[in-house]
């Protein structure tokens, strides 16, 4: 068998093995695992901090599609007040994200506060129906309140809630509000 | 990889050279191929060096890695041989046919597994244990895969009119 390999190996062919290359080639699937493996690590840390940075923008208000108007969301700032209520809608409410609605109800809160009926609010809140429902005092608040929060709040179609009774009523939210879109 | 692993690996390269090219053309009967085949080992070899320079059976190790490239070579379709009529220009010294290119044709009609087998263990002198664990088989199919190479090669020399194939074969 030795005899039979040695014969056939007696002519050898000119070699062409280049070591430089061999090298170079070498070399080069180093470096490209190398990028590959500290790309993949940039790309997990990058994924981690959106992540994290997520996580500590979101803020608690509920989702926009999740509650009622019957049935406000707990985005409902409470003033420790009474139990009549004025919802309002938000219009194209689909449009605008949870950092928008949160930001509608703090305007509004502002405004309403501005306009002397910060004491006389239960909570507002942005409900999952897109209802921007403010809830004034039963007992502090009357008629000439909830008119004076839809001048506050503007002229955009709504629904105002007091004592139970429903009433749909003009409406605009604060420019400051929802300017901003998704 | 430092220069230093490079320059050792230099070194081996220049003492194995000679005997993986042998190695690499028994396995597939063309010089070119065998170098290709070779240098591919190599740079397999290099990126694993840091961990292998100095490993007692890096030259088993070097058998084993040229034996599965080509192995795999030989498995990819688009690399498949190709049957001829017509020997390539230049791949004869001369139009007669010799015993050395009849030789060279007989071990290649023999199925590369078998010829893998044969390759490792009458020109590499492993042991069936060390072919099994080459080629990631068992040493039972090693015995089988080396009685059926011995078998086609001694039919393929027959087919060719060597008189002493016996006598060739019997020195193993």
């Amino acid at each position: 068998m030795r005899r039979l390999f040695d014969t056939v190996l007696s002519d050898p062919g000119p070699d062409t093995i280049d070591i430089e290359r061999v090298v170079s080639l070498t070399r080069r699937r180093r470096r490209i695992r190398t990028t590959a493996v500290l790309g993949s690590c940039a790309a997990a840390v990058v994924l981690a901090g959106a992540f994290a940075a997520g996580a500590s923008d979101r803020s608690p208000v509920a989702p926009i599609a999740a509650a009622t108007a019957s049935a406000p969301s707990e985005t409902r700032t409470p003033t420790g007040l009474g139990d009549a209520s004025d919802d309002i809608v938000l219009p194209n409410c689909a449009a605008y994200d949870r950092h928008v609605a949160q930001t509608a109800v703090d305007v509004a809160v502002a405004k309403l506060g501005q306009a002397g009926l910060g004491r006389k609010l239960v909570s507002v809140g942005v409900g999952g129906d897109c209802l921007l429902v403010v809830t004034l005092s039963e007992n502090k608040a009357d008629q000439a309140d909830v008119d004076l929060a839809r001048a506050v709040l503007g002229s955009a179609a709504g629904r105002v809630d007091l004592g139970g009774e429903a009433r749909v009523v003009p409406l605009t939210i604060p420019s400051g509000a929802i300017v901003t879109r998704k | 990889m430092n220069k230093a692993h490079e320059e050792q690996f230099r070194g081996w390269v220049q003492s194995q050279r000679a005997g993986l090219r042998r190695t690499a053309f028994l396995l597939s009967g063309d010089w070119y191929l065998a170098d290709d085949l070779v240098q591919d080992a190599l740079v397999r070899i290099l990126d694993a060096w840091p961990r292998l320079s100095g490993a007692p059976d890096l030259t088993r190790y070097s058998r084993r890695v040229l034996v599965n490239l080509y192995l795999d070579h030989r498995r990819r379709p688009s690399r498949r041989e190709q049957p001829t009529d017509t020997v390539p220009e230049g791949e004869l010294s001369d139009t007669d046919p010799t015993t050395r290119q009849l030789l060279r044709e007989a071990l290649q009609e023999v199925p590369s597994g078998q010829r893998a087998v044969l390759v490792l263990r009458y020109f590499e002198d492993f042991s069936v244990e060390q072919t099994a664990e080459s080629l990631r088989t068992t040493p039972g199919n090693v015995k089988s895969q080396s009685s059926r190479g011995l078998a086609a090669l001694r039919r393929a020399l027959e087919d060719r009119g060597i008189s002493d194939a016996y006598n060739l074969l019997e020195q193993q």
